[in-house]
């Protein structure tokens, strides 16, 4: 070593470099022998293996996550169930052919789903799902003439109980091939399940869990030998617990309350918070049918019921509001001091001469009417008046304030924003001609005007929380498999109603009148006080339409509800309302879980 | 002799570069809808490349010294406006001009070669002077710096290896190196021995035998005793400090095993594929294990696994050779040119190719951490393909140009 430190001695230096020339030569030394040792010693060992048995990784299904109430009962759970797995690379067409004659399903279908190019021929996937016994065992029974195709139990979705929400929780199915090219780097593969509609889709990334994998060694005649000696078994990870803002309780006494022969739909929220308590959409139907094969006539018969069970009335239904819809029209013309509380209006005799047109009233008349008796007895004629002074630009304006025409912005699933027409709306090249009667019919929510029975509940929150529009929210909070908090659903305020406290004060105490001495007085509770506002929509297609809305107790909002009854008498809904509320207010020692304090009455406008 | 030296280098990383579109196209047939899309983008990199890496070998020395200093400053910037990308994965490797990504760090490699080749061969004073070597220091460090922001760990880790390179050729001793880098080395054995103060004393003696008989330089010494005194002071504490994950991070690195979910299944996929090839391999496109097996990085970092099961321990070796031959041919380059700086830049690119081999083909055998190291010219990514091309030609300029001075 002839100091290295000091000179840098040129032949010397040359045989460090030398010396890095040996390492490399060392390094690719070592390469090589481990690769003779992993590839021709023991590759010998794993070669005769691989020769005589395969290797077969096996998907263990994660459990997909529970959806609760907010109290902890199940809505949706899992049950085992059989699944038939074919791995493509080992499936040829008469393996294809004669397990079409086993199961009974369409030979065609198997062999598109196991000869899609673009899934991976080596790995098994999902040919058949929730396979009854009988066929399993048919199928297990005959796996000898069957290479390639092998039998697993997976857990299956069950909704326990039965139509119970059936519109909020949605349901299952197996991934389509548009879903499964949009969420290529999410770890689906063909055949697996996803969430389709509803909180079962909105949470699909918290409900999902994880898909473990297991290698199993398969002998030439396909029987699992067990797993493979040496690798580790990547578990399946459960997915997490969805626990929704609804009480089922109150969810089966409201779709109870909806008589079998009506479709309707029904809201009921907290009013401090924008927590929906129960979401009715009737008639409903039974989610667990999706989530097997559904027949052909099962399924034409949902689609073709009359009164359309899948669809989901409470957001996609959309209805004209009808007089409940005075509220805002009220409101807008308190606030723009086009009326007081005690002025009083030409008197209603069955109706107004508006221009060379009539407009009727829906009763025979009413007499001159303060603004408080025109309320209480929904009279017509005198908002026939006030929509006239207010004209169409300022009527839209508060409707629009009152969370109508845009979607109310609930955390799961998607909704229609309903309709409030403004002056670009009346565009004559679409057909739609504007004429100043109209706004005659918007100010008692009729015409062109549509809402949704969300929409209405968070208005009736809204009115009764002392003008706070919420955004609903149904997702209360997501707990991982053991029981840890991962995120939590928190009331979002999505405005304030453009209305003063004074105003405000003058609707509740008229919604109060109108369930003491008006048009709801049979939904009058002996123990607590009810403020209201009915409404009949007239339906050019057939019965009218009835609305209700109401909260309770007036003093201090904990319940606030809306609802419409389809092709039903006037009046139809408040019977349905009234045993909503009654019985939510009276389920005694209900656990309190996040809720503002209850006592408290003080929620003004900030 | 001469000549043949430069056709076997163009004749290597032709074939190999070939080789790589081959088995990218069986690594990603079974990937929905992306084989034939990749196997046509590796392709069209490769064309262009063959014509990028020919204009490389032609450039005059002088007129790739001019550069150096541009290049540089261009490859920094680009560094940075990366940083400001949209995160892939979680990092920003990319920066799109149209329809192609471009990773700026590849073209770093490259620009930190010639700054330090020029460099080092400007100054005339003692490799071993603290100014010389902090100034190399800071030419790699900036880079590095940036690089690690991104994050990508894998390829921040090159610039050491070029760095030592180039200060070997430069003139320091391979014990010289070892001692430089023992502070780092006292961290790992101090993370994978939890801290055992016998381990660490015998690794402390060790290092302290090597200066006992180098006898380096005053300053080298201070340094080399704070270094590993804040090392065997700080590390402990400091380690206790990060969080779980990030501990579990660093022990994955270092010990793939311990993560059976990621990193280790790679390791363990690899092995299997690896190991089933056997002698002959299992044939083109038959490769189940490497087909059916979670194996995301298939046709980058993995895959030698991919070439090894089809193509078995005879297609595995020779690939090996062909590495070997490449390396070999490039330090004898780097040994037998006169000029100082021809020899510092096929110093920077032998090591480059020398520590993507062995670091590589070291993982996919389970001997080496998993730290997303591709293998030159095999590996499938437009960026890494064009620098390796462009490395080789710089290897081809100089061997051209070795009468020049």
């Amino acid at each position: 070593m002839s100091g290295g430190f000091s000179q840098n001695d040129n032949s010397s230096h040359r045989g460090q470099l030398y010396l890095f020339m040996g390492i490399v030569t060392a390094l690719f030394l070592l390469l090589a022998v481990r690769l003779f040792y992993f590839q021709v010693i023991s590759g010998e060992e794993y070669r005769a293996h691989s020769e005589r048995n395969r290797i077969r990784p096996v998907v263990l299904e994660a459990l997909r996550g529970l959806i609760l109430d907010r109290y902890g009962v199940v809505l949706a759970e899992n049950s085992p169930s059989y699944t038939i797995d074919a791995v493509p690379f080992e499936t040829s067409d008469e393996t294809v052919d004669y397990l079409g004659e086993l199961t009974g399903q369409d030979v065609q279908a198997i062999r598109r789903r196991i000869r899609d190019p673009s899934v991976n021929r080596f790995n098994p996937i999902p040919v058949q799902r929730n396979v009854s016994f009988n066929i399993a065992s048919q199928v297990e029974e005959h796996l000898l003439d069957l290479p390639g195709v092998f039998v697993q139990i997976t857990p299956g979705r069950m909704y326990g109980k039965g139509t119970l929400a059936s519109h909020v929780l949605g349901y299952v199915s197996e991934i389509s091939r548009a879903e499964l090219d949009g969420l290529a780097d999410e770890g689906y593969r063909s055949g697996d399940i996803i969430g389709k509609l509803g909180v079962e889709k909105s949470f699909e990334q918290h409900l999902r869990g994880q898909n473990g994998l297991e290698f199993m060694e398969v002998n030439a005649r396909g029987e699992e030998l067990g797993p493979l000696p040496g690798m580790p078994v990547l578990l399946p990870e459960t997915g997490n617990n969805v626990y929704l803002t609804l009480d089922t309780r109150i969810q089966s006494v409201a779709e109870e309350a909806v008589p079998d022969s009506l479709a309707g739909a029904l809201v009921a929220v907290e009013p401090r918070t924008g927590a929906v308590i129960a979401i009715v959409s009737r008639p409903g139907y039974d989610p667990n049918l999706f989530t097997e094969w559904i027949p052909q006539e099962t399924w034409d018969t949902l689609r073709n019921h009359p009164l359309k069970p899948l669809l989901d009335r409470t957001r996609d239904g959309q209805y004209p509001p009808a007089s409940t819809m005075k509220i805002v029209t009220a409101s807008a013309a308190l606030e723009e001091d086009l009326v007081t509380p005690n002025s009083v209006f030409r008197s209603c005799n069955r109706g107004y001469q508006f221009g060379n047109r009539w407009a009727g009233c829906w009763t025979s008349g009413h007499g001159s009417m303060s603004f408080r008796d025109a309320m209480t007895n929904s009279c017509d004629v005198y908002f026939y008046q006030v929509g006239h002074l207010l004209g169409l630009d300022r009527w839209g304006r508060y409707a629009r304030g009152f969370g109508f025409g845009v979607p109310s912005g609930i955390d799961a699933g998607v909704e229609q924003a309903g309709l409030v027409p403004d002056a670009d709306y009346y565009d004559p090249a679409k057909n739609r001609v504007w004429t100043p009667g109209k706004i005659l019919n918007l100010a008692i929510g009729q015409g062109e005007l549509l809402v949704t029975p969300l929409q209405m509940a968070m208005m009736t929150a809204a009115v009764a929380n002392g003008g706070v529009l919420y955004k609903p929210y149904i997702l209360d909070r997501v707990e991982s498999a053991d029981g840890e908090t991962v995120t939590t659903g928190e009331p979002r305020i999505r405005d304030w109603l453009p209305v003063s406290v004074e105003t405000l004060r003058l609707i509740q105490d008229s919604m109060i009148a109108v369930v003491n001495e008006g048009t709801a007085r049979s939904a009058q509770l002996p123990y607590a006080q009810l403020a209201g506002k009915t409404g009949t929509a007239e339906n050019p297609h057939g019965l009218d339409h009835s609305w209700f809305i109401a909260y309770a107790p007036a003093e201090a909002p904990r319940i606030a509800v809306a609802a419409v009854m389809e092709n039903a008498p006037s009046g139809s809904a408040v019977p349905v309302v009234r045993k909503v509320i009654d019985a939510y207010l009276s389920l005694e020692n209900r656990p309190v879980a996040g809720r503002i304090d209850e006592d408290s009455a003080d929620y003004a406008i900030p | 002799m001469e000549i043949h030296l430069n056709r076997t280098l163009v004749i290597i990383s032709l074939l190999l570069s070939v080789i790589g579109i081959i088995v990218i196209y069986s690594a990603t047939r079974d990937v929905t809808g992306l084989g034939m899309s990749r196997f046509m983008l590796q392709s069209m990199w490769f064309l262009t490349g063959i014509g990028v890496m020919y204009v490389t070998s032609v450039l005059p020395t002088r007129f790739l010294q001019a550069i150096t200093i541009p290049v540089f400053v261009l490859v920094m910037v680009l560094l940075v406006i990366v940083l400001t990308t949209e995160t892939v994965k979680g990092s920003s490797r990319w920066i799109r001009f149209g329809f192609i990504g471009i990773q700026p760090s590849e073209l770093a490699k490259i620009a930190v070669i010639m700054a330090l080749a020029l460099y080092l061969s400007q100054v005339r004073s003692n490799i071993h002077r603290p100014s010389v070597i902090a100034t190399c220091g800071f030419i790699v460090a900036l880079p590095v710096f940036l690089i690690l922001s991104q994050p990508d760990l894998g390829t921040s880790i090159v610039f050491g290896a070029i760095l030592c390179g180039v200060l070997l050729w430069a003139g320091l001793s391979v014990l010289e190196l070892i001692l430089m880098v023992s502070p780092l080395i006292g961290v790992v054995i101090g993370v994978v021995s939890g801290f055992d103060w016998v381990i660490w004393s015998v690794f402390i003696l060790s290092v302290a035998g090597i200066m006992y008989l180098k006898r380096p330089p005053r300053f080298v010494t201070i340094f080399l005793i704070v270094a590993h005194l804040g090392v065997g002071l700080g590390a402990e504490p400091l380690w206790d400090s990060l969080h779980d994950y990030q501990q579990q991070r660093v022990e994955t690195f270092l010990n793939p095993q311990v993560d059976p979910k990621g990193a280790g299944y790679q390791i363990i996929q690899s092995k299997i594929a690896i190991g089933s090839g056997g002698l002959t391999g299992r044939g083109f496109l038959q490769g189940s294990q490497t087909h059916l097996a979670f194996l995301p990085e298939q046709h980058t970092d993995f895959i030698f696994s991919v070439i090894a099961e089809e193509f078995g321990f005879l297609g595995s070796i020779a690939v090996l050779g062909l590495y070997y031959v490449f390396i070999l041919i490039g330090i004898n380059i780097a040994m037998n040119v006169k000029s100082r700086y021809q020899a510092m830049l096929a110093a920077g690119c032998v090591s480059v190719f020398t520590f993507h081999v062995v670091m590589n083909i070291g993982m996919a055998v389970g001997v080496l951490p998993i730290a997303g190291v591709p293998l030159p010219f095999l590996s499938y990514g437009g960026s890494f393909l064009m620098s390796s091309l462009i490395l080789c030609g710089l290897l081809l300029n100089v061997w051209r140009h070795r009468f020049d001075y």
